[in-house]
């Protein structure tokens, strides 16, 4: 069966573009450019995997994300931004995203990140691993979980081979552990992300009102 | 000191008629001096008869302020004649000099004794000081003139500095030595005037309520003065954001937009020049920096950035490698330092190896991944390209052993090559970071 891929991106032309990238590979079952009418139109044709720009007027890909996580939680989402600024990321992690990647990836990389995301796991970029591993750095300030604000040795291994342009194969392989391992790291990176208290995360989590 | 002051007033009468079109500032008058002239700079610069100043002068140096303002003048005011202020030639070259040093130390502890001896007498002191301190300082040449902005070079620099910023900011040591004043008279007044505790009280009690009345009738209008002020001030600074914004856009995308279409039939080309003006676009937002060579054709306009940060230096140099060849790079930082020796050479070896991989793994695209550690700084330069092996590459090739290995090995640092044919080569590098300080 092949994915149902649900477009958001308030410029058309990229739209169009990732659409004639996509199509065969996967079924796109739709599009829209503004805020509003991507809640409605996503509410109505059920995708799998919906690919979300970060910036858009009336509230950009955080609004979407919450309110259609509110009434149909299986629906997975990509972020797919040319933003890789650091409180982007975050932002767009905590309001649900499975995977944050930038707008200059690869057709095969993209197809990639999109079945990963509908198979429930977790996309990291090169750039969102570095940027996990910035976060999660320095020896833990007082009064911090440690089970949920610091990365395993094991977690900050897998996360600087993907910085260092690994795959997931890739990792596997150097570190003699299947995929599925792998991907569950990452997933647990992941969780850790969107919910750690960890004081940067916090700090860009409430400039941008979103906890 | 004050008296021969006096007695030779009137000898300034001579060329009394002044022209005060443009006010010069306060100078040694040297052609009509008693002591120094200083009087005689003070008066034209004032446009007023010289003798009400050496008067002045008279009457405050009889209470020690005016000896000190005087000193503080000579030190302070360059000669009419061409001769530098004593501050600058300062090397107590004549006697003079001693005097006007020894002046200031005197005059400062008459000042001293009447500050302990009579409230009155401090009153009148502080008032006629200020003035006098306000004119001085308002008189002084200003401006960037390096002549006059240079201090002998036996002060030490805490004291150069004080004079610095007293000359740059006139207008806050007016009002605070005015608030000052003002307060002392205030406090004076009121002592003065009391005898009792009672009285003291009262005086306590009409002052708050004056206070009280006056905020009541402006503070509204004062508060709403400095909110309007705040706002213009706002609006100013995004305007002026907006204007930059705007040229930034104009001086770079739209140029390479230009470029673009211009090369429309070069899908090579295109891509480099997107890539690079992505580069650029993104650290501008993202750092508020340009980063250097923005559209290749542009070399020169490139400013430095955050000068000595390791990451920039990195970033800069993918950059550049970028706009030579068409292998893309991806660079990921994670933490960042200032860069020093061992880290240029890091850096250097870094470049080297980017450019390899661009020249020889036959890829579209690269990653660079670097890491600073407390200790240590990793960094990874790896292609999915075609690999090599060790043995076969040419003696001759310098660019493996000397530029990366010999570079690292000679700063401390160490080198792992990891290459598999088909599958690619990764390179690690490891710099250990210098000891604190």
């Amino acid at each position: 069966m092949t994915i149902r891929v649900f477009l958001v991106d308030d410029h058309e032309l990229f739209l169009a573009g990732v659409r004639s990238e996509l199509t065969g590979a996967v079924e796109v079952c739709g599009t829209a450019s503004e805020v509003d009418i991507a809640i409605e139109l996503i509410a109505e044709r059920t995708p799998d995997v919906v690919l979300i720009d970060v910036h858009m007027p009336n509230g950009g890909g955080q609004r979407v994300i919450r309110e259609v996580l509110r009434e149909q939680p299986e629906v997975r989402f990509l972020a797919l931004s040319v933003s890789d600024a650091p409180d982007d990321v975050i932002a767009i992690i905590r309001a649900g995203a499975r995977g944050y990647v930038t707008k200059t990836i690869g057709s095969n990389e993209l197809l990639d990140a999109i079945e990963r995301v509908h198979d429930g796991d977790a996309v990291f970029s090169p750039r969102l691993a570095g940027f996990v591993l910035d976060a999660f750095a320095s020896g833990p300030p007082a009064n911090l979980d440690p089970e949920l604000d610091q990365l395993s040795p094991r977690e900050q291994q897998v996360m600087r081979f993907i910085a260092r342009g690994y795959t997931y194969k890739e990792v596997a392989r150097e570190l003699v552990i299947s995929v599925k391992t792998v991907e569950s790291h990452a997933s647990s990176v992941f969780r850790k992300l969107q919910l750690s208290n960890r004081h940067e995360l916090a700090r860009w989590a409430t400039d941008r009102r979103i906890i | 000191m004050g008296g021969a002051q006096c007695g030779l007033a009137s000898s300034a009468w001579n060329d009394g008629g002044v022209s005060v079109t443009v006010r010069q500032p306060v100078m040694r008058k040297t052609g009509d001096r008693i002591v120094a002239g200083i009087a005689a700079g003070i008066a034209d610069h004032l446009g007023v008869d010289r003798r009400w100043i050496r008067v002045a002068f008279l009457v405050s140096g009889l209470v020690g302020i005016g000896v000190v303002i005087y000193g503080l003048a000579v030190v302070l005011a360059p000669g009419d004649d061409g001769s530098q202020p004593p501050a600058k030639r300062l090397h107590l070259r004549g006697t003079r000099d001693f005097v006007a040093a020894a002046v200031v130390v005197v005059g400062a502890i008459q000042f001293l004794g009447a500050f302990a001896s009579n409230w009155r007498v401090l009153l009148v002191v502080s008032v006629v000081s200020s003035l006098l301190v306000m004119a001085v300082v308002t008189a002084l040449p200003t401006g960037d003139d390096p002549e006059l902005h240079s201090f002998p070079s036996w002060l030490p620099p805490a004291v150069v500095d004080a004079v610095r910023a007293v000359r740059a900011r006139r207008s806050l040591l007016i009002r605070t030595v005015v608030g000052g004043v003002v307060a002392t008279a205030g406090v004076s007044f009121l002592l003065l005037g009391s005898r009792s505790w009672s009285q003291l009280g009262e005086a306590f009690v009409e002052l708050t309520l004056v206070f009280a009345g006056v905020t009541l009738a402006f503070g509204p209008w004062i508060s709403r003065l400095g909110t309007d002020l705040m706002q213009e001030r706002r609006d100013r600074i995004r305007d002026q954001e907006r204007a930059e914004m705007a040229a930034h856009l104009h001086d770079s995308v739209l140029q390479t937009l230009a470029l673009v279409q211009r090369n429309a039939s070069d899908p090579r080309e295109v891509a480099r020049l997107a890539r690079v003006q992505e580069r650029e676009l993104r650290s501008w937002l993202l750092h508020g920096q340009p980063s250097a060579n923005a559209t290749g054709d542009r070399a020169g306009s490139a400013s430095g950035t955050s000068a000595g940060s390791f990451s920039a230096a990195i970033d800069d140099d993918a950059g550049e490698l970028e706009a030579l060849h068409t292998t893309a790079i991806d660079v990921v930082h994670v933490r960042d330092c200032q860069i020093t020796d061992r880290l240029h050479a890091l850096a250097a070896a870094t470049r080297e190896a980017m450019m390899n991989a661009q020249r020889h793994a036959g890829v579209e695209r690269i990653s660079v991944y670097t890491e600073v550690a407390p200790r240590e700084v990793r960094v990874f330069v790896r292609d999915r390209g075609c690999g090599f092996i060790r043995d076969q590459v040419p003696s001759d090739r310098g660019g493996l052993t000397e530029s990366i290995e010999g570079r690292m090995r000679r700063n401390g640092g160490s080198v792992a090559i990891r290459s598999v044919l088909g599958v690619g080569t990764e390179v690690e590098l490891v710099m250990p970071r210098e000891p604190a300080g």
